[in-house]
């Protein structure tokens, strides 16, 4: 035989047993049913009987999306077929597949692949222990209310600063698009959701300073094996991307995949039915036994607040004045005697100052200046006791978000019961322990009644459907005077005529607090709607919210409306709560609504139970 | 018309999530902070934040370190971009004289006295935050030489 002959029939026997080889391999996994297995459904995103991953590169058969076993196959001849052994290597792209296949079938002979990038990675951050980050609500902003989650990758670094953050996102360019495509966009599934890797610190100054939320990290005790076999998993998905929707595939549910890859005999998504709510994917972390350490970061906004507790209304003014570089420091220092409220005033100063510059209402110039003297003031005065904000009761202390509601009450001497059900989360009557106080917001919140009146027959009404409820009651201070504001709309019963009609409310007022409780005062418009036409009305009130320790609560609210058609009505209710457990409430309540007939008096018994 | 209002409600109330509105200002010098732009929002009240959503957040592991001026000597990477990435919160805690950025600082130089290391920094604010104008590459060679 000549050479060129001899050479291909070699190549030829090498095909062949290199696909024997394979087909043995396929066999195998066969055997053992790998393809069912509950790591390699992990691995591929497996819901079902499909990934929930949407991008094609992501798979590596056709049929991959659908078909774990084909997918299976095809990675190990993918692994036996490399065409490149760079970055683009089926190995290096998939790493975590590749080391289970290896460790499960005993993979022999695979090519050698050099894989810089993941390497490279895996230096930096040198990956050992995981914990996962819950940014908490923003109390202007309905859209932090939720509150959000990522997951932080914690090196042999002491300073945590120096984690990296690995966060889920829907990936709109918001400059181009506006408010409401996002809002339908982010609903459905219309932008991909994709995954960022970012020093922790830069996370801390997007969320701690610039959105001024404050911060709540949980320590878990994965392994470090555990932790690699994330990196591995992460590295594979980094790429890819899967439509984001708001309510359930979204920022908290695809960090749950990537805790149940690190450690396959955790259930994380099974705490959840429908919606995931980022607050909830930390109970879920607690039952499963993930959690170790907690640890708070005060956002600047509690910092700040923290500094108005103990420096005086005229020092709280001259912060002020000084950070806007309205007054030098010398003028204003040598007004304070006490080398303590020195120190004090002047990092209330800087700190203000910078948030000043976040918010865009000092100019870049003025900001480095003004900043600057003051941290040279300071620092000519020594280390002074740090101050520390008053943690905040933890958000895994807080009831959970669906509600379901037996109510009883006599309703102008009759009785009647009550069924209530809500999807989510809060309002102001109930606990706020684990919340931010003030904030309220509530999705489909439905309550039935069922009356016994003594001259007609029994009545089965609808008494309210909330279909969405915001509210923001912001205190006001001297660093901070933000606006309240609330709106609402769906069904309720509190028109005059005793019937539910749909109505629409929106408003704004003001709100002072203290520890012990706060007051608001807002003005409302509102609509309600009939079949035939609409009646608008303004609609002024005045509240307040008071605390006694962490279980009891008491409202009273009285409102004023004035319709268009000279119509008046006075609706006041109160309400006091006792928070039994951290999932069971009970609330007594008075309600007085003005109708067109007989008013309403009622008094009611609740038991509230959050599931 | 209930139902177009209906979900024309809640569109607009979800809509508010939108405008996820902030720029990335990182720089060499001190001003490295996140700006909110300013909104134009219909209500200051409902000013939108970036809950879960968020444009060019990339999987970075570049450096954060490569328009600024390069330190002098061999320094490592790693310090380098923690204090051109945290120029203000630094220069914070430098003038308080505690804090965990310059710890974290005494951690990546390999500084074993954290406490000498902060009060050394702290009297010395003025050689280090030399101007309001400093960058990066002159607040590391000035600690170098401090603590050197």
């Amino acid at each position: 035989m000549t050479g060129l002959p001899r050479l291909f029939l070699f190549l030829f026997s090498l095909h062949v047993s290199l696909f024997s080889h394979i087909n043995n391999y396929h066999t195998l996994a066969d055997e053992k049913q790998l393809s069912q297995m509950r790591y390699w459904k992990l691995l591929l995103h497996v819901k079902g009987e499909e990934s929930e991953i949407d991008d094609s590169a992501f798979f590596l058969s056709k049929d991959g999306k659908t078909d774990v076993k084909s997918e299976l196959h095809a990675t190990i001849d993918a692994l036996y077929n490399e065409t490149v052994f760079d970055d683009n290597a089926t190995a290096c792209r998939f790493p975590a597949r590749k080391a289970w296949l290896q460790k499960e079938l005993k993979l022999k002979n695979l090519p050698l692949v050099t894989c810089k990038s993941y390497d490279t990675l895996i230096e930096k951050i040198n990956p050992q222990s995981v914990t996962m980050v819950f940014a908490d609500a923003h109390i202007n902003s309905p859209a932090s209310m939720f509150g959000h989650t990522f997951l932080r990758i914690d090196s042999s670094h002491e300073s945590k600063l120096l984690s990296h953050a690995i966060n889920y996102s829907a990936n709109a360019d918001q400059k181009t698009e506006n408010g409401v495509v996002f809002a339908i966009k982010g609903l459905f599934g219309g932008y991909p959701g994709i995954y960022s890797l970012l020093p922790y610190y830069e996370k801390l100054k997007e969320y701690k300073n610039t959105e001024q939320r404050d911060i709540w990290e949980y320590e878990l005790n994965l392994t470090p094996e555990e932790v690699n076999r994330m990196m591995m998993h992460i590295w594979e998905v980094h790429n890819t991307y899967s439509w984001y929707y708001f309510f359930d595939e979204n920022c908290s549910y695809n960090m749950l995949w990537l805790l149940e890859v690190a450690r396959p005999s955790v259930h994380l998504r099974e705490h959840f039915f429908y919606q995931v709510i980022p607050p909830e994917t930390l109970f879920a972390l607690k039952q499963e036994h993930l959690i170790q350490k907690e640890r708070y970061r005060p956002s600047k906004r509690s910092m700040l607040l923290a500094y108005e507790d103990i420096l005086s209304l005229k020092k709280q003014n001259n912060a002020i004045t000084l950070a806007r570089g309205n007054a030098s420091v010398d003028e204003v220092l040598d007004t304070i005697s006490s080398l303590e409220q020195k120190r004090y005033f002047l990092e209330a100063s800087a700190e203000l100052c910078e948030y000043y510059f976040i918010e865009n209402h000092l100019d870049k110039e003025k900001y480095l200046e003004i900043f600057q003297s003051i941290l040279q003031a300071r620092s000519k005065l020594g280390v002074g006791k740090s101050l520390h904000a008053r943690e905040p009761q933890n958000p895994l202390n807080a009831h959970k978000s669906s509600r379901l509601s037996y109510m009883l009450a006599s309703r102008n001497g009759y009785a009647s019961h009550y069924l209530g059900l809500r999807a989510a989360y809060q309002d102001i009557f109930e606990s706020d322990i684990g919340m931010l106080r003030g904030t309220q917001i509530e999705f489909f919140d439905l309550l039935l009644s069922y009356s016994q009146y003594q001259e007609e027959k029994s009545q089965l009404e609808l008494e309210k459907l909330i279909i969405i409820s915001l509210a923001s009651y912001a205190q006001r201070g001297s660093f901070f005077q933000p606006f309240s504001w609330r709106m609402r709309t769906g069904f309720d019963r509190e028109y005059l005529d005793d019937k539910s009609h749909f109505n629409f409310t929106l408003g704004a007022g003001e709100t002072w607090g203290w520890e012990w409780g706060y007051l608001y005062m807002m003005l409302d418009g509102l609509a309600y709607y009939d079949d035939a036409d609409s009646t608008l009305g303004v609609s002024p009130s005045l509240g307040t919210v008071l605390y006694k320790g962490e279980k009891f609560k008491t409202n009273l609210d009285y409102r004023y409306r004035l319709f268009h058609n000279g119509q008046r009505q006075h609706l006041f209710n109160a309400s006091q709560l006792y928070q039994m457990q951290q999932n069971i409430a009970f609330k007594l309540g008075y309600e007085y609504i003005e109708r067109f007939g007989e008013n309403e008096n009622r008094f009611k018994a609740r038991i509230d139970y959050y599931f | 018309m209930k139902k177009i209002l209906l979900s024309a409600l809640a569109v607009a109330a979800l809509s508010t999530m939108a405008s996820a509105t902030v720029n990335n200002q990182t720089g060499c010098g001190l001003g490295s902070q996140i700006i909110k732009e300013d909104s134009s929002a219909v209500m200051l009240a409902l000013q939108a934040t970036t809950n879960g959503t968020s444009g060019n957040q990339t999987f970075g592991i570049t450096s954060g370190t490569s328009g600024c001026k390069k330190v002098k000597f061999v320094m490592n990477d790693a310090a380098q971009e923690f204090v051109a990435s945290n120029m203000d919160e630094l220069a914070k805690d430098i003038a308080m004289g505690q804090g965990e950025s310059v710890d974290t600082l005494a951690e990546l130089l390999h500084v074993e006295d954290k406490a000498a290391f902060s009060a050394a920094l702290q009297s010395n604010y003025n050689d280090i935050y030399t101007s309001k104008n400093v960058e990066m590459s002159d607040v590391v060679e000035n600690i170098s030489t401090i603590a050197g």
